[in-house]
């Protein structure tokens, strides 16, 4: 309230420009969440219903407004005396007319008849009532359908008005005209003030509403308008479409109006309203339908839905176990990710989008492919996130690659062996993107929420176990969320591969595999294969590097290594057009679980820039012209990567 | 509605004789009460901020001090402090394209154009070189503006053309905006038709009407500049207009009537008309002196109150000097410098040195480098440090420096400070100007 307009004896201070303003903290809520601010375009709107605001428009009576055939006088009390209770319990009253003024004709008092108007309609009209006097004529049926003509019907109102204005603002007119042989109501006109919803102080007048009264009517899975909110609105957690619970239905909405949801089929309907017919209406949902409609899990409807017992304290992994059951799988994303590559490898796709006037195959391998990069490139971060818990826990880092996939323990590894467990236990090994290596990936990547199942329970098993020993795991704040990631992830990667699998299954193998060279390696593919496993070996070396040093390296050297991890990209396309595949061959000395020291650090960059080098130039010296032009590029990118790698590592001190 | 003014708690006024940073400053120098018709209002010189206050308020002598002790900050955590700020990049350079004049205004600061030196002319070179220099020096990606300054720019049209279409092409993605300040007496249509391709703002010297214009403003070869102006300002209705042009009057203690002169002026089509006083000029009897600024304050508030009428009643009155300062004042515009001089914009001369502006062309004491070898970034510096606000006196003292800067660096290092109670005046006026019209129903730019 501006200064100018003071109070007595209130001394005050009104901030006029923007700099003033932006200098104050001011208590309380701001004006736009006064409840006159709230959204109105939409219904039943964001903060609050405003249709409930007006329900109370005049003392003593409750209307609802949320129905087709009008509003209708709900409840009715004190100081109203004409109606009672009891008489509207059984035949309700509806609104059928109004006299008062507007806000769009604020001089003269109008009328409106309510005749085949819907709930919202009234309310409209009522919402735009200006403070003062109000009469309302209320009979039996929607509509009006009185004995009373228009005519009698507006004159009778308008005598209500005035000599309610007569009577000052506390006074109430009220005339109930009731059939003689049976007593009911045949309509009721009452004048009064609209009443202010706002006490003195400006804030909701807590007699006339009740905590929750405003946004009972909300949006939320209890009530009606729960149909009417599409993904990506507010109501985050109701699908739109689903898979059925047996999984013989693909796509199938959500909101659905069929008595067996999982065998009938649905109908297929474009337009919105022949959609809107088949779906739940508003009374199903609110008449119990919000209790039966199904839980969905990764799309999918399910009826039951149990939760695993939380594990007794002897199931949890004690603080040496998740770091060995960590260092473990840290090998498993290793093995995952080249896994993924080579199949990436093994198709048609090119390294680059297809033009956009490419034939339909062409374009559908490239995306099935690209998707399998990118869960590759997924594995990455979770291999990195993986030795970064490692890191918190004060755990060495783990580069090396799994030999088994899903092995179970052995007595060495310090991982703790559960009976009840089910293992994968696969050997590690390169497959081209075949069908059975698709089923392969999806298994991998299923999702378990329930611990201890699969390799996803793992995670899940790790995730627990901190989250429930906060004494045994003082870093748990940091770890949860990177586990947490990891899960959540794996998720997304299980219905990744499985759209893979549904896009290429229209396509032969043959049409979309690389057909694999039967001879051995020319010198030249020797060169190559070469040089993709010293770029492999590379990338292990400066990961392991990067966790010896931690974030002293300021992430340049993950940058680092994921610049190599280009290079290597882009030497094995080349290999692969000419039909080889890189072999991702073991180091002679595989990489152990330890901090490498910054001397040891030094040596092992200078032996590896070396090796590449040597590689390149050897290519250069014999390979294609294609070849040769990558060689050159890459000789000096390397260069200066190295250069700038072993800076750092240089900079660093030999700390673990 | 209450409020909860969460600066700083200080001693009441009366305990601290004392300092902003080290040195001593009035606590005076941070506030000024100002009454308006809509009540009585405080300003706050750290960030420009305005308050109103209740009559009641402004009586108590010991709320007031118990207010302004929670609103004015004495310590590092005010908005500017004593530090000049570091050298930005350059936003904005003028081209002095031609020293030399067609007129033989009697007031004229630059020596009709040569600013005391020979007349000549830029050569092609120099000004696509400084504009290699502007593109350069910018921010990235940020706009930047070309000017085109005299002397007269228009007697070397053909490089204006010609530094335009460079700057367009050179460019890149960036915006490049344009501005021209011309006495408007020899546009043609192939110049308004470039100032209406390529964004421009075009600011023309007139003075009033047709006989006040052409006493002050009078042709070299004789003639009437007025009747020129008016011949170029119909190529814009013809050719397209400019997307600002701008009236600039130029008013000398000689000028009658500004309300007059300001009704004249607008009623010719520009877009926006403002006044200018003449501080700095080889003829005394044509520039202001300290008497002289009373009646200019008093003609200016005269025009200041035709435009918050016309303002109150939801009709639009473009006079610029009431305009900017209302939007400054309501954005809270605070800074320690009159203007961007020597720090985001520079100005170049014909033979491409750079000076701090175009008023300063020549002056060696404002010389920031050269387009070809690269600006000065320590003279800028070294500006930027001297000429703090906070560092001048009187100027430290004063509630309104924020707003005022301290003055062009031009009028001040010949004349000294003779208008600061005039700046003063004026800067009060539209401060009440601004509060009745945020409080106005009809005037709803602040909404």
């Amino acid at each position: 309230m501006p200064a100018n307009n003071s109070e007595a004896n209130a001394l005050k201070i009104f901030p006029r420009n923007l700099t003033a303003r932006a200098d104050h903290i001011v208590r309380g809520n701001p004006t736009n969440s006064r409840p006159e601010s709230g959204v109105q375009n939409c219904f039943p709107g964001l903060e609050l219903d405003l249709r409930n605001i007006e329900q109370v428009f005049l003392r003593g009576l409750v209307f609802e407004y949320h129905r087709e055939d009008g509003a209708i006088l709900s409840r009715v009390g004190s100081p109203i005396r004409s109606v009672t209770s009891e008489e509207i319990t059984n035949r309700p009253l509806y609104l059928w007319a109004m006299y008062g003024r507007n806000k769009t004709d604020d001089d003269e008092p109008s009328l409106w008849g309510f005749r085949s108007q819907n709930g919202l309609d009234v309310w409209a009209k009522i919402h735009d009532l200006l403070p003062g006097r109000v009469a309302v004529l209320l009979g039996p049926a929607p509509g009006f359908s009185s004995p009373l003509d228009s005519g009698s019907a507006e004159t009778l109102l308008r005598a209500a008005y005035d000599n309610g204005v007569l009577g000052g603002s506390d006074a109430i007119v009220e005339l109930a005209v009731r059939e003689e042989s049976t007593s009911l109501i045949q309509y009721v006109v009452i004048s009064q003030n609209r009443s202010d919803y706002l006490d003195q102080q400006g804030v909701l007048a807590p007699d006339l509403f009740p905590p929750g009264e405003l946004t009972k009517s909300l949006c939320a899975p209890w009530v009606y308008d729960f149909r009417d909110c599409v993904c990506f609105y507010w109501a985050s957690n109701k699908p739109d479409i689903v898979d059925s619970e047996n999984g013989k239905q693909s796509f199938v909405n959500f909101l659905r109006k069929v008595s067996d949801r999982t065998e009938s089929p649905p109908q297929d309907v474009t337009q919105y309203r022949g959609r809107r017919n088949l779906e739940l209406s508003y009374e199903n949902m609110v008449n119990g339908w919000w209790e039966k409609l199904p839980v969905v899990l990764n799309d999918r409807e399910s009826t039951s839905f149990s939760v695993a017992p939380t594990p007794s304290l002897t199931e949890y992994l004690t603080r040496d176990q998740v770091i060995a059951e960590l260092t473990y799988l840290a090998t498993v994303e290793h093995a995952l990710i080249v896994e993924y590559l080579y199949a990436v490898y093994s198709t048609l796709a090119s390294r680059l989008p297809p033009a956009a006037d490419a034939d339909e195959n062409t374009r559908t391998i490239f995306a099935a492919t690209n998707e399998v990069f990118r869960v590759a490139v997924d594995e990455m971060r979770h291999f990195r996130w993986a030795n970064e818990v490692l890191k918190i826990l004060g755990a060495p880092p783990s580069v090396d690659r799994a030999s088994t996939i899903g092995q179970p323990p052995t007595p060495e590894s310090g991982r703790k062996l559960n009976l009840t467990r089910k293992y994968i236990s696969r050997p590690f090994a390169l497959k081209p993107l075949t069908r059975e290596t698709q089923d392969w990936f999806i298994e991998v990547e299923a999702p378990s929420q329930v611990a201890n199942q699969d390799l996803d329970g793992m995670y899940v098993a790790i995730l627990e176990s901190v989250n429930f020993q906060p004494d045994l795991f003082p870093e748990r704040d940091r770890i949860l969320p990177v586990i947490k990631l990891i899960i959540d992830e794996g998720h997304g990667h299980f219905n990744r591969f499985s759209s893979v699998k549904r896009s290429l299954s229209n396509l032969s193998e043959s049409d979309y595999l690389r057909e694999l060279s039967t001879n051995p390696p020319t010198p030249q593919q020797e060169k190559l294969l070469d040089l993709c496993d010293a770029y492999y070996h590379s990338i292990e070396e400066v990961i392991q590097i990067t966790f010896s040093i931690g974030d002293r390296s300021g992430g340049l050297l993950l940058k680092a290594a994921v610049r190599t991890m280009e290079s290597m990209h882009e030497a094995s396309y080349l290999l692969a057009s000419q039909g080889v595949l890189p072999m991702f061959r073991r180091p002679p000395t595989p990489p152990t679980s330890t901090h490498f020291s910054r001397q040891h650090s030094l040596s092992m960059l200078k032996a590896r820039s070396a090796t590449i080098q040597d590689s390149l130039q050897s290519l250069e010296a014999i390979g294609s012209e294609d070849e040769k032009q990558m060689a050159n590029s890459q000789m000096a990118r390397t260069a200066a990567l190295y250069q700038q790698l072993q800076d750092i590592v240089n900079s660093s001190d030999d700390r673990p | 509605m209450s409020l909860q003014l969460v600066q700083l708690t200080l001693p009441s006024p009366h305990e601290h004789a004392s300092p902003i940073g080290t040195e001593n400053q009035s606590f005076n120098a941070e506030y000024r009460i100002i009454e308006t018709p809509v009540g009585p209002h405080i300003f706050i010189a750290d960030q420009s901020r305005l308050y109103a206050i209740d009559n009641a308020l402004s009586h108590s002598e010991s709320e007031l001090h118990r207010a302004l002790g929670e609103l004015i900050v004495l310590n590092e955590e005010r908005a500017i402090g004593l530090a000049p700020i570091a050298v930005p990049p350059l936003h904005s350079l003028s081209l002095n394209v031609a020293q030399a004049c067609n007129m033989a205004c009697s007031y004229c600061y630059a020596d009709e154009g040569r600013f005391g030196g020979k007349a000549r002319l830029m050569s092609e070179e120099i000004a696509f070189r400084s504009i290699d220099r502007l593109l350069s020096e910018a921010a990235e990606g940020e706009p930047v503006v070309v000017g085109f300054m005299g002397g007269e720019p228009m007697l070397h049209r053909e490089l204006v053309h010609a530094a335009t279409r460079y700057a367009a092409s050179h460019c890149g993605e960036r915006e490049v905006r344009f501005s021209l300040t011309t006495n408007g007496t020899l546009l043609n249509a192939c110049d308004v038709q470039l100032f209406h391709e390529f964004p421009f703002t075009v600011q023309i010297s007139i003075d009033g009407d047709r006989e006040s214009n052409d006493l002050a403003r009078p042709m070299l070869g004789g003639g009437s500049s007025y009747d020129r102006i008016i011949e170029s300002l119909k190529l814009f209705s013809i050719h397209g207009r400019p997307k600002q042009l701008s009236a600039r009057v130029t008013v000398t203690p000689l000028t009658r009537d500004l309300p007059s002169v300001l009704r004249h002026v607008m009623s010719l089509g520009f877009d926006d008309v403002g006044f200018a006083p003449v501080v700095v000029s080889p003829n005394l009897s044509t520039s202001f002196s300290s008497r002289d600024f009373e009646s200019f304050l008093a003609d200016m508030i005269a025009c200041g109150r035709i435009a918050l009428d016309e303002l109150k009643n939801g009709r639009p009155f473009p006079f610029t000097n009431f305009l900017t300062a209302i939007d400054e004042i309501h954005k809270g515009t605070h800074r320690p410098y009159p203007c961007g001089a020597g720090a985001a914009y520079l100005s170049v001369n014909a033979e491409g040195e750079v000076y701090a502006c175009h008023r300063l062309i020549d002056d060696p004491a404002f010389a920031m480098g050269n387009v070809r070898t690269g600006l000065d970034q320590e003279s800028r510096s070294k500006l930027l440090a001297r000429m703090h606000v906070d560092r001048m006196e009187p100027c430290r003292g004063c509630w309104a420096r924020y707003l005022c800067g301290g003055g062009c660096y031009h009028e001040v290092t010949r004349r000294g400070r003779l208008g600061c109670d005039y700046i003063r005046g004026w800067i009060e006026f539209c401060i009440s100007a601004y509060a009745e019209l945020s409080s106005s129903n009809q005037y709803t730019h602040f909404s």
